[in-house]
């Protein structure tokens, strides 16, 4: 798309190699994420989210592997890569926020070694410089700097999660990995932290990949989405567009999923069916058997991203281009209209 | 039990067990009296006397085989005994806290603090020698170690919400322990039971080698005291002692092969892991190392 | 109050001032004390449908552990249809309260015994509480209970182990283990927050169903206002182990009283809503327990009097109570 393309994933496969078979957890995904961009990937449990983030880091652990695709961040190759080189790119180019900020944590150092040690590792500083830059990360993250001095079981969840941010920022990443950061912690500190990243995204200018299965949170938060189902990349829009004209059946059944606040109290439905066991997927479009739009081409071939508008792609077989109603019975139309007022 | 079948390491343990338990039900009838007077005292192995002859001119093979049943017996009887203990008191402090759990925890942290094999030394040496009063003593210095890992599980099965979903629809305490927490510790017991059987062997045999057993009755230990009380190690007569050690060395060793396979049943990634090296054709699985990039081997494959 | 009132007209459940209070450290010398809840009182009718939300640490899974009779209260009273429970059977809840009082756990891959059946753990409450005993009629009632919670075909499912079923399979198989006795009351604690979000409304949509088919009351314990609007009649808000806000949830969702209430709802995040809209600004995040308000440090709306003087649970509407010192 845009020329400062900061990562560019290409077919990425994931398997994991396993006594009973091979077990695609992702399958064949592309997407490009430009500077300065926050493009988010949302999807429900089993979609792949998650492996694709680790996978892009080349943290997973096997049986799983790599088996198809490239991954390249400003013209390097991820996959080719070795332990050591990749152990300098990591959080010096790319970081990662995960869920559980405990886990992140070393439950025996305090804070301020933890990101002292991770500044120390990758660049030729002093030590007391590094100190200072410690400092001037709890204050970006809004923290008090007496809190650097805590163990991690000291601090709350909300502080330990931006603790997790400070040492994600520490050496200053182009792009940050945030794989359902606030999902543990309570909505009124969630908006804190969010509203946090967006302000520091605004003024230290690096990319975000965000990782979540709530899509409101997602529209709120990212410039682009893609919408994955079962390793397979569904739909991918600007928010706004996928706000305003889902496309693709699955994207419209998570959107009447939203259980809001100051909705009308009318019946709601969710999406029939369950999830696809990954080691059986089903022919042809992986979400058919839970369409209500199916069609004989539905069962027999996959489909791929087509163009419905600028910069929104999606892999159905339904005809329509952006803008076009396929298939209004899907959302009310009270909420159709409620919602692009909203926007 | 299917998968234990599979397992490597568990059928070259069951199978040595095998060995044992066939020979401890029918050799004391194939060997008749063991403790009978055969030959010249310490004959090196001959074709008449496989292993050779003890420093009391008996038949070595025979009192091998003669000491099996007994050794093998209180051994699993001392382990059913340890664990069947145990748990009892385990469980029950385990699941229901409070203060029965803290003069349970009392009750074991002071068998714990008993000094075993020197307290089984002094106990044994006062109460009539034989396999019985061993069994005893082993049994309560025994019981208290895996009272105390069954407690720990118990606790946290407690916690568990399957449990307090039985208590809501309202299950009764014993049959909470019994059918919830008891089942769901098998692999603990079985491995304990092992880990007891083990033990019991090996403080029996030490203890009877001391003298503090029977020392008319024909088992390992004893078989092993006589070798020591005849000399046997000084005047190089090595057949009165090395069936005996072997056995012992053997029936351990297939009992912890077990324990092993076990172990590794309830660890699916060491399996997952075995997979994987198979799937690649690598070495070995570097666990730290960045993910594997396998375009070649996974279009082959297919 | 007294237990001589008409227990025909008293209500299903009746909580009066309940309070929890756990020790921390076992000890003779000192003991540390966590007050998780206070002074919590309310009813529920019949078929009504209650959602406590709050934060976590706000005390509504444990108000959801007291009901439930898994946790003993340290004050405070709860009558099940005029009786005082604790009165009448302290320590083990009788048989006769389990089979009014059913619960449903948060945690679906916890809550079934791995080592049973489905069809177990659905013939237990029927045996323990000797709603079938022979063994064909045992087996229709579990069918028929798979087919209720929409489980088909049932005696496939029956003969399954809860790993051989999704998450959203075994919530329903949890469901039609609490329906089994034909409770009056089930307590939901965050019954759909482990599931993925396509299955959450279904979930819900099933609970309702059920609550109009047999006159089923519930307790359901949520920290999503979405949910909490969609399926419940009455909301209960708690912060730091007590009540501030109640009433009607539209009504209450539509224009929250409470400062903290307020912050609540404009935190959940909406899409097409910018994050950047209304600032909060807010203080310290942990409630503090002194004399005053737990939320004074954080209310924008904060007063002298909110730091002296613990306010009370006052009605400023008909079916709408308020603990707030802006309201009186």
């Amino acid at each position: 798309m845009s020329a400062a393309e900061l990562l560019v994933v290409e077919d990425l496969r994931v398997e994991y190699l396993t006594e009973r078979g091979d077990v695609r957890i992702v399958d064949d995904v592309s997407f490009r994420i430009g500077a300065g961009e926050a493009y988010g990937l949302a999807g429900e449990s089993g979609s792949g989210k998650s492996t694709i983030a680790l996978a892009i880091l080349r943290l997973l652990r096997p049986p799983a592997a790599i088996t198809n695709g490239r991954v390249s961040f400003c013209g390097t190759d991820l996959l080719s890569l070795n332990a050591a080189e990749l152990r300098a790119f990591r959080w010096k180019e790319i970081s990662l926020v995960t869920q559980s900020a405990m886990s992140a944590l070393n439950p025996v150092l305090r804070v301020s070694d933890q990101i002292v040690d991770a500044i120390l590792a990758h660049e030729r500083v002093s030590r007391r410089e590094a100190l200072e830059r410690a400092a001037g990360l709890c204050d970006i993250v809004g923290i008090d700097r007496e809190r650097l001095r805590s163990y991690p079981h000291q601090l709350s969840g909300g502080m330990r999660q931006r603790m997790v941010i400070a040492i994600a920022l520490a050496l200053r990443p182009k792009l940050i990995i945030m794989d359902e950061p606030t999902t543990a912690l309570d909505v009124v500190v969630q908006k804190q932290i969010l509203k946090r990243i967006l302000d520091l995204k605004e003024k230290m200018g690096f990319s975000i990949l965000f990782i979540t299965h709530d899509l409101a949170l997602m529209l709120q938060l990212c410039d682009r989405i893609g919408i994955l189902y079962a390793g397979r990349l569904m739909e991918t829009a600007p928010a706004a567009t996928l706000l305003g004209q889902p496309q693709h059946p699955y994207t419209r059944g998570l959107m009447s999923c939203f259980l809001e606040v100051h909705q009308p109290k009318a019946d709601r439905r969710g999406i029939p069916g369950v999830p696809s066991d990954p080691r059986h997927p089903p022919a042809g479009c992986r979400f058919h058997p839970r369409c209500a739009f199916v069609m004989d081409v539905c069962r027999e071939t996959t489909p791929l991203l087509t163009s419905r508008g600028a910069g929104h792609e999606s892999a159905c077989h339904l005809p329509g281009a952006a803008g076009t109603e396929v298939a209004p019975a899907l959302i009310p139309p009270s909420e159709v209209t409620a919602r692009k007022v909203t926007s | 039990m299917k998968a234990l079948l599979e397992n490597r390491k568990a059928l070259v343990g069951l199978a040595i067990l095998a060995v044992f338990a066939v020979i401890a039900v029918i050799g004391p009838w194939i060997v008749g009296d063991a403790g009978e007077f055969v030959a010249v005292p310490l004959a090196p192995p001959s074709l008449a006397h496989w292993f050779g002859t003890t420093g009391q001119g008996q038949d070595v093979l025979a009192q091998t085989i003669a000491g099996t049943r007994s050794t093998l017996l209180l051994g699993v009887i001392v382990g059913f005994l340890t664990v069947a203990i145990g748990a009892i008191v385990g469980t029950a402090a385990g699941y229901f806290g409070g203060w029965t759990d803290e003069l349970l925890t009392l009750v074991i942290n002071l068998f714990l603090l008993m000094p075993g094999l020197p307290l089984c030394v002094v106990i044994a040496a006062y109460l009539p020698s034989g396999s019985a009063t061993i069994g005893l003593v082993l049994v309560v210095t025994g019981w208290a170690w895996s009272a105390r890992v069954i407690r720990a599980q118990a606790l946290s099965l407690r916690q568990s919400v399957f449990v307090s979903a039985a208590v809501v629809i309202g299950e009764s305490p014993l049959r909470i322990v019994l059918l919830e927490i008891l089942p769901n510790m098998t692999s603990l017991l079985v491995t304990s039971f092992i880990g007891a059987t083990i033990y019991a062997i090996g403080a029996e045999v030490g203890l009877e080698f001391l003298g503090m057993g029977n020392i008319g009755a024909v088992t390992w230990g004893t078989n092993l005291y006589w070798a020591s009380n005849d000399v046997a190690l000084p005047s190089g007569s090595w057949w009165t002692f090395v069936p005996t050690g072997a056995s012992i060395a053997l029936v351990g060793f297939a009992l912890a092969m077990i324990n092993n396979a076990l172990d590794e049943l309830s660890n699916p990634r060491l399996g997952a892991e075995r997979a994987f090296v198979r799937a690649t054709g690598r070495k070995r699985l570097e666990i730290h190392a960045p993910t594997p990039v396998l375009r070649t081997v996974a279009n082959v494959r297919r | 109050m007294t237990a001589a009132g008409l227990p025909a007209e008293a209500p299903l459940l009746s909580v009066r001032n309940l309070g929890k209070t756990f020790n921390l450290d076992r000890g003779w010398r000192r003991r540390r004390q966590l007050q998780v809840l206070r002074d919590v009182s309310f009813d529920l009718d019949a078929g009504e449908v209650v959602a406590l939300v709050g934060e976590s640490g706000s005390g509504k899974s444990t108000t959801a552990l007291l009901i439930a009779r898994l946790l003993d209260p340290t004050t405070g009273e709860i009558r099940l249809r005029g009786v005082d429970v604790l009165a009448s059977e302290p320590g083990r809840a009788s048989l006769a309260y389990r089979r009014q009082v059913q619960m449903i756990f948060q945690d679906p891959f916890a809550s079934l015994n791995p080592l049973h059946t489905i069809r177990y753990h659905l013939e237990r409450p029927l045996l323990r509480h000797g709603e079938a005993k022979e063994k064909p009629e045992l087996e229709q009632r579990v069918n028929r209970l798979l087919e209720t919670v929409g489980l088909n075909p049932a005696p496939d499912f029956a003969r399954r182990h809860p790993h051989q079923l999704s998450g959203g399979q075994r919530q329903r198989v949890a469901i039609a283990r609490a329906l089994a006795v034909s409770p009056a009351l089930i307590v939901a604690d965050e019954p759909t927050s482990m599931l993925d979000v396509s299955l959450r409304i279904d979930l819900l949509n099933l609970m309702r169903d059920i609550k109009s088919a047999r006159r089923i009351a519930y307790l359901f314990i949520t920290h999503d206002l979405g949910s909490a609007r969609y399926f419940a009649d009455r909301l209960l808000v708690m912060y730091a182990g007590e009540i501030v806000e109640t009433g009607n949830s539209e009504a209450l969702l539509d224009a929250p009283a409470h400062p903290y209430t307020q912050l609540l709802v404009s935190s959940v995040p909406t899409a097409g809503a910018s994050l950047a809209s209304p600032a909060t600004t807010v203080g310290a995040s942990a409630p503090v327990l002194g004399r005053g308000c737990p939320f004074a440090d954080r209310c924008p709306k904060v007063m002298e009097r909110c730091r002296q003087e613990a306010p009370l649970l006052r009605e400023i509407a008909a079916a709408r109570t308020v603990r707030c010192h802006l309201y009186g």
